[in-house]
């Protein structure tokens, strides 16, 4: 039976919170977003504060038909 | 759309959260948000039952604008010369899975020290190795966020601009025709079609959006 690797060990100290970019050819770094952690119930969260779009947000809910889903 | 809202946050503040009940909204930002509170949410699978498939998607149509200021915390890098977004190459998709901690069987450290899984999309069976978020080690017990980028082509007359976040769905029902729906939020900037409604915060009309959930 596999063992649950769940232990330091394995996985190491993590972090609650990581900065997704892209590293281009002249080693420069483009931020895009970042993902976290929550401290009080581990949820995970996704944030955007590097956009350039400010005050120009749109939200919504859509319906998603898995039989027609490419 | 069953939805379409705006807001005129200028803090960059919105955010994307999926808690351990399922409870998936966008909040921060100065926006309405919280259970039961009228802003863009919706239940769906806890985080002790995650699904084999996204849990969110990223898609970004242009890098232009975007900080290029060093990374104060951990990074989780792309190469940029395969996956740069442009007209030419397509836009960049960055796709978070989310693993129950027993996953952590299945990872495995790179030559380069990253720790990775592979998995098969379920949509179409395309083999992905993702670039693992080891989490605290007291998230240890519940699991772990993993991502992947690729480029997607796009139309030549598609205008490339901003971009735009999907989530988890919720809400699972079948229609008429026995088909399986889902309802999705999707958070997009800069804005292409104009809201019905404002989602900002106004004490004239909602009581504080911080709760237990933020």
């Amino acid at each position: 039976m596999a063992k649950a690797l769940s232990d330091e060990s394995v996985l190491g100290g993590g972090q609650d919170q990581f900065t997704v970019g892209i590293r281009h050819d002249n080693d420069s770094i483009t931020r895009l977003f970042k993902i976290g952690y929550a401290r009080n119930d581990c949820s995970y969260f996704v944030f955007f504060p590097y956009h350039p779009y400010r005050g120009k947000a749109v939200l919504g809910k859509f319906i998603v038909n898995y039989a027609r889903r490419e | 759309m069953l939805d379409i809202a705006g807001s005129e946050d200028e803090s960059n503040g919105i955010k994307l959260s999926h808690h351990r009940s399922g409870f998936v909204q966008f909040s921060g930002g100065g926006i309405i948000s919280g259970p039961g509170k009228p802003g863009v949410q919706v239940q769906s699978w806890p985080l002790s039952k995650p699904v084999p498939g996204p849990a969110f998607s990223v898609s970004i149509l242009s890098i232009e604008g975007y900080s290029k200021k060093a990374i104060a915390d951990v990074a989780c890098l792309f190469p940029g010369s395969g996956l740069t977004p442009t007209r030419e190459t397509g836009v960049l998709i960055i796709e978070g899975f989310y693993f129950p901690w027993e996953a952590t069987t299945h990872t495995q450290l790179t030559d380069e020290g990253e720790r990775v899984i592979s998995v098969r999309r379920p949509s179409d069976e395309k083999a992905l190795q993702l670039k693992v978020l080891t989490p605290p080690a007291t998230c240890w017990n519940l699991g772990f966020v993993a991502v992947h980028a690729n480029l997607e082509p796009i139309n030549a007359d598609q205008k490339m601009e901003g971009f735009f976040v999907t989530t988890s769905t919720g809400n699972l029902r079948r229609n008429d025709a026995d088909e399986m729906l889902g309802d999705s939020l999707v958070l997009g900037y800069p804005r292409v079609f104009p809201p019905r409604r404002s989602i900002d915060y106004s004490p004239q009309n909602h009581s504080p959006n911080k709760t237990s959930e933020d």
